[in-house]
Protein backbone atom coordinates (compact mmCIF):
# COMPACT_ATOMS: atom_id res chain seq x y z
CA UNK A 1 0.00 0.00 0.00
CA UNK A 2 1.28 3.57 -0.79
CA UNK A 3 2.83 5.53 2.22
CA UNK A 4 3.81 8.72 3.18
CA UNK A 5 6.64 7.57 3.85
CA UNK A 6 7.09 7.02 0.12
CA UNK A 7 7.01 11.06 -0.76
CA UNK A 8 8.61 12.27 2.42
CA UNK A 9 12.35 13.52 1.77
CA UNK A 10 14.08 12.91 5.14
CA UNK A 11 17.87 13.96 6.20
CA UNK A 12 20.58 11.10 6.75
CA UNK A 13 19.32 8.22 8.39
CA UNK A 14 21.03 6.43 11.48
CA UNK A 15 21.90 2.57 11.54
CA UNK A 16 20.14 1.48 14.91
CA UNK A 17 23.32 1.20 16.96
CA UNK A 18 24.13 4.69 16.44
CA UNK A 19 20.58 6.02 17.41
CA UNK A 20 20.58 3.94 20.09
CA UNK A 21 23.93 5.08 21.38
CA UNK A 22 23.08 9.20 20.26
CA UNK A 23 19.95 8.90 21.88
CA UNK A 24 21.21 8.11 25.52
CA UNK A 25 23.73 11.46 25.19
CA UNK A 26 20.94 13.45 24.08
CA UNK A 27 20.36 16.74 25.86
CA UNK A 28 16.49 17.23 25.72
CA UNK A 29 14.10 14.84 24.45
CA UNK A 30 10.64 15.81 22.81
CA UNK A 31 8.15 13.20 22.96
CA UNK A 32 6.25 14.44 19.79
CA UNK A 33 3.96 11.19 19.47
CA UNK A 34 0.24 11.91 18.38
CA UNK A 35 1.51 15.30 17.60
CA UNK A 36 0.99 17.08 14.09
CA UNK A 37 3.13 19.78 12.31
CA UNK A 38 2.88 22.90 13.28
CA UNK A 39 3.60 22.21 17.03
CA UNK A 40 6.83 19.47 16.79
CA UNK A 41 8.96 22.31 14.35
CA UNK A 42 7.38 25.00 17.10
CA UNK A 43 8.74 23.08 19.92
CA UNK A 44 12.00 22.08 18.10
CA UNK A 45 12.92 25.61 17.53
CA UNK A 46 12.03 26.82 21.24
CA UNK A 47 14.31 23.29 22.50
CA UNK A 48 17.33 24.55 20.21
CA UNK A 49 16.80 28.20 21.66
CA UNK A 50 17.69 26.35 25.27
CA UNK A 51 20.65 24.11 24.02
CA UNK A 52 24.45 25.54 23.31
CA UNK A 53 25.95 24.79 19.77
CA UNK A 54 27.01 21.05 19.86
CA UNK A 55 23.95 19.71 22.14
CA UNK A 56 21.44 17.37 20.99
CA UNK A 57 17.69 17.69 20.82
CA UNK A 58 15.47 14.34 19.82
CA UNK A 59 12.06 14.15 19.24
CA UNK A 60 9.72 11.20 18.61
CA UNK A 61 7.66 11.43 16.41
CA UNK A 62 4.63 8.99 15.03
CA UNK A 63 3.79 11.81 11.87
CA UNK A 64 6.34 10.81 9.02
CA UNK A 65 5.69 14.17 7.59
CA UNK A 66 7.76 15.68 10.70
CA UNK A 67 10.91 13.78 10.07
CA UNK A 68 11.11 16.18 6.89
CA UNK A 69 9.47 19.22 7.91
CA UNK A 70 11.06 19.52 11.28
CA UNK A 71 14.43 19.59 9.72
CA UNK A 72 13.30 21.58 7.44
CA UNK A 73 11.95 24.18 9.86
CA UNK A 74 15.05 24.44 12.40
CA UNK A 75 17.24 25.40 8.89
CA UNK A 76 20.66 25.74 9.59
CA UNK A 77 20.28 26.10 12.91
CA UNK A 78 20.86 22.14 13.31
CA UNK A 79 22.25 19.07 11.80
CA UNK A 80 19.49 16.75 11.69
CA UNK A 81 19.66 12.96 11.01
CA UNK A 82 16.62 10.33 10.88
CA UNK A 83 15.77 6.91 12.66
CA UNK A 84 13.41 4.57 11.64
CA UNK A 85 12.20 1.99 13.83
CA UNK A 86 10.69 -0.16 11.30
CA UNK A 87 6.97 0.27 13.75
CA UNK A 88 6.07 3.50 12.50
CA UNK A 89 8.08 5.81 14.89
CA UNK A 90 10.79 7.66 14.15
CA UNK A 91 13.27 9.66 15.69
CA UNK A 92 14.44 13.24 14.92
CA UNK A 93 18.18 13.97 15.56
CA UNK A 94 18.83 17.77 15.84
CA UNK A 95 22.51 18.34 16.85
CA UNK A 96 22.41 22.55 17.74
CA UNK A 97 24.90 23.91 14.77
CA UNK B 1 7.44 19.32 -7.72
CA UNK B 2 4.80 20.26 -6.16
CA UNK B 3 3.47 23.67 -6.58
CA UNK B 4 2.23 25.92 -3.71
CA UNK B 5 -0.88 28.20 -4.12
CA UNK B 6 -1.90 31.43 -2.61
CA UNK B 7 -5.04 31.33 -0.82
CA UNK B 8 -6.28 33.64 -2.98
CA UNK B 9 -4.92 31.71 -5.93
CA UNK B 10 -7.03 28.92 -4.55
CA UNK B 11 -10.34 30.95 -4.17
CA UNK B 12 -10.04 31.89 -7.95
CA UNK B 13 -9.74 28.66 -8.74
CA UNK B 14 -13.13 27.59 -6.03
CA UNK B 15 -14.56 30.67 -7.64
CA UNK B 16 -13.82 29.20 -11.31
CA UNK B 17 -16.63 26.38 -12.39
CA UNK B 18 -13.79 24.21 -12.95
CA UNK B 19 -14.27 20.63 -11.39
CA UNK B 20 -11.32 19.90 -8.90
CA UNK B 21 -10.67 18.16 -5.86
CA UNK B 22 -10.09 20.31 -2.80
CA UNK B 23 -8.61 18.18 0.01
CA UNK B 24 -8.74 19.11 3.56
CA UNK B 25 -5.15 16.66 5.67
CA UNK B 26 -5.64 18.20 9.10
CA UNK B 27 -7.57 16.51 12.08
CA UNK B 28 -11.17 15.82 12.59
CA UNK B 29 -11.61 18.38 15.13
CA UNK B 30 -9.62 21.15 12.70
CA UNK B 31 -11.99 20.27 10.27
CA UNK B 32 -14.72 20.34 12.14
CA UNK B 33 -14.30 23.58 13.29
CA UNK B 34 -13.52 24.94 10.08
CA UNK B 35 -13.12 24.35 6.73
CA UNK B 36 -12.78 26.09 2.83
CA UNK B 37 -16.03 25.91 1.09
CA UNK B 38 -16.21 22.36 -0.50
CA UNK B 39 -13.18 20.61 1.05
CA UNK B 40 -13.20 17.17 1.55
CA UNK B 41 -11.94 15.74 4.79
CA UNK B 42 -9.14 12.86 4.09
CA UNK B 43 -6.84 11.85 6.21
CA UNK B 44 -3.27 10.89 6.19
CA UNK B 45 -3.96 7.62 7.34
CA UNK B 46 -6.70 7.73 5.06
CA UNK B 47 -4.74 9.11 1.93
CA UNK B 48 -2.98 5.89 1.49
CA UNK B 49 -5.73 3.34 1.72
CA UNK B 50 -7.93 5.13 -1.30
CA UNK B 51 -5.37 7.30 -3.27
CA UNK B 52 -4.56 4.70 -5.71
CA UNK B 53 -8.15 3.46 -6.54
CA UNK B 54 -10.12 6.39 -6.44
CA UNK B 55 -11.06 8.62 -9.54
CA UNK B 56 -9.50 12.04 -9.04
CA UNK B 57 -10.35 14.94 -10.51
CA UNK B 58 -7.97 16.79 -13.13
CA UNK B 59 -6.82 18.83 -10.67
CA UNK B 60 -6.11 18.69 -7.32
CA UNK B 61 -5.75 21.08 -4.14
CA UNK B 62 -4.34 19.88 -0.73
CA UNK B 63 -4.14 21.76 2.36
CA UNK B 64 -2.90 21.47 6.58
CA UNK B 65 -2.59 23.64 9.05
CA UNK B 66 0.77 26.17 7.71
CA UNK B 67 1.23 23.93 4.13
CA UNK B 68 3.84 21.72 4.81
CA UNK B 69 2.29 18.14 5.52
CA UNK B 70 -0.02 18.91 2.42
CA UNK B 71 3.23 18.93 0.47
CA UNK B 72 3.82 15.42 0.96
CA UNK B 73 0.15 14.77 0.66
CA UNK B 74 0.39 16.21 -2.90
CA UNK B 75 3.08 14.10 -3.31
CA UNK B 76 1.33 11.16 -2.27
CA UNK B 77 -1.18 11.73 -4.96
CA UNK B 78 1.18 12.95 -7.74
CA UNK B 79 2.82 10.08 -7.31
CA UNK B 80 0.07 7.23 -6.72
CA UNK B 81 -3.20 9.08 -8.15
CA UNK B 82 -4.44 9.95 -11.50
CA UNK B 83 -4.89 13.57 -11.09
CA UNK B 84 -2.94 15.71 -14.01
CA UNK B 85 -2.12 18.40 -11.52
CA UNK B 86 -1.73 18.35 -8.03
CA UNK B 87 -0.74 21.54 -5.84
CA UNK B 88 -0.86 22.25 -1.91
CA UNK B 89 -1.97 25.78 -0.65
CA UNK B 90 0.76 27.77 1.02
CA UNK B 91 0.46 28.52 4.28
CA UNK B 92 -2.82 26.27 5.41
CA UNK B 93 -5.73 26.80 6.88
CA UNK B 94 -3.80 29.69 9.01
CA UNK B 95 -2.90 31.22 5.78
CA UNK B 96 -6.32 30.76 4.54
CA UNK B 97 -8.08 32.42 7.71
CA UNK B 98 -5.44 35.46 7.51
CA UNK B 99 -6.40 36.49 3.88
CA UNK B 100 -10.15 36.07 5.13
CA UNK B 101 -9.95 38.27 7.83
CA UNK B 102 -7.92 40.37 5.62
CA UNK B 103 -10.79 40.34 2.89
CA UNK B 104 -14.49 39.49 2.82
CA UNK B 105 -13.43 35.54 2.24
CA UNK B 106 -15.19 33.40 4.73
CA UNK B 107 -14.85 29.64 6.03
CA UNK B 108 -17.88 27.67 6.39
Amino acid sequence: MPSIDDVTNTPDELSDDDAAELFEEADLVQDMMGEVCPYPQVEAKKGLQRLEPGDLLVQETDHVPCTENVPRAVGDDAEAKVWRSGDATYRIYLQKQ
Amino acid sequence: MIDELSPETVRNRLDSDDQLDLIDVREDAAYDDGHLPGAEHVTIDELEETVVDRDWADEVIVYCYIGKTSIQAARLIDEYGDAESVASMDGGYEAWESAASESSLQPQ
